[in-house]
């Protein structure tokens, strides 16, 4: 298995072929992550060969004391936002007040709701999960995804999105006890 | 011990916390029945989110990009880098030539200046020649125009003002429909 910076460093010698490599290692957890975040497979596919070609044709700037891999998903999360912005797209901010349950959520065990042990089957629950996604802020959203689906670490988060690991460990919670909400409330 | 809070379960469920604290809550959720029952919902949700399928992309995505795939800008570095290795480059000739033929500095550039001198005499017949044709070309060119507008006015003199506005309009946006189909092809990351 190749090392991403030998990688980078043959491309950046003039072999363009090497970045395929790249390409291919990074297709599918860019694309998960873009998916889960426009919800739209094609825009999503063009904005995944978007986030390849940006990270190409500056891949002199990347800096081998971070993960390529972090490096990418910063460029990935920049672009939904600036497409977000052209295409004047509302998201879903964690200042709106409306998002069930997010302003509420509490450290404290609580028992009087419906387990979701009981109320949902894994494959039922999965489907679930992907349809409460769409109902929580975007900015909880997209660390949720990357912690969780992409498996990336807490500190590989906050330097992607350049803020403090508390912070991201915080919102990630709040994620998870949003999304076990909703699904609790589910009829 | 109090019950556990959500945030210790999922940080437990995470294997984010030292093997003391772990032996913690395994003993505390072995007598608590509460806090049994939170820790196997979040269980659940977190075997179901890490579950959820990857989304793939078509086999053939890599070679698409890859075919999109513009050269790599140059730095300022890159450039400066460029100039001084071609400059150390010429230093190097130049002390190399003189140790070889043992001439001295002023004598070089003297032959320099002389064997320059040589060459612009004779390409300057050539380039004389060059500007001849060019001024015939240009001559025909400005005839080719000066009849062209001819023409227009004359034409211009038959259409009604109405239609003269109509055509000028059509071909502004005719100009700028190719204009802005010109820059969509070369921006990069551009649908296609």
């Amino acid at each position: 298995m190749h090392e991403d910076k030998d990688i980078i460093e043959k491309t950046l010698s003039g072999e363009k072929e090497a970045f395929e490599l790249l390409i291919r290692k990074y297709e599918n957890p860019m694309f998960s992550y873009i998916g889960r975040m426009v919800r739209e497979r094609e825009l999503a596919l063009e904005l995944t060969q978007e986030v390849f070609l940006k990270s190409y044709a500056s891949l002199h700037s990347y800096q081998s004391k971070y993960k390529f891999s972090t490096w990418l998903f910063k460029i990935a999360s920049n672009l939904i936002i600036d497409y977000w912005r052209k295409k004047r797209i509302p998201t879903l901010s964690l200042d709106q007040q409306d998002n069930r349950g997010y302003q509420k959520v509490t450290l404290q065990v609580s028992d009087q709701k419906p387990s979701i042990t009981k109320k949902y089957e894994l494959s039922e629950l999965k489907a679930r999960i992907e349809e409460t996604l769409e109902k929580i802020p975007t900015p909880l959203k997209e660390l949720f995804i990357w912690r969780h689906m992409n498996e990336l670490s807490y500190s590989e988060i906050a330097e992607i999105k350049n803020i403090p690991v508390g912070t991201v460990k915080n919102r990630v919670f709040q994620a998870k006890e949003m999304i076990l909400r909703l699904l609790e409330e589910k009829s | 011990m109090s019950c556990l809070s959500v945030e210790q379960i999922y940080m437990y469920l995470e294997k984010q916390l030292s093997p003391p604290e772990n032996k913690k809550i395994e003993k505390h959720v072995g007598s608590c029945s509460k806090c049994q029952k939170v820790l196997e919902e979040r269980k659940f949700l977190l075997q179901a989110v890490e579950d959820l399928p990857s989304w793939q992309v078509p086999s053939n995505f890599a070679q698409k990009v890859m075919e999109r795939l513009s050269p790599i800008k140059v730095t300022w570095w890159g450039w400066i880098s460029a100039l001084a290795g071609g400059f150390l480059t010429f230093v190097m000739a130049f002390i190399i030539y003189i140790l070889v033929t043992g001439q001295n500095l002023s004598s070089l550039f003297i032959n320099l200046y002389q064997a320059l001198w040589e060459q612009i005499k004779n390409s300057s017949l050539v380039f004389i020649k060059f500007f001849k044709v060019m001024s015939v070309i240009l001559s025909t060119v400005a005839q080719l125009l000066k009849s062209l507008s001819q023409g227009l006015l004359q034409i211009l003199t038959v259409i009604k003002p109405e239609a003269q506005i109509l055509i000028i309009v059509i071909l502004t946006l005719i100009s700028f429909f190719i204009i802005y189909g010109i820059r969509r092809k070369f921006l990069v990351g551009e649908k296609q």
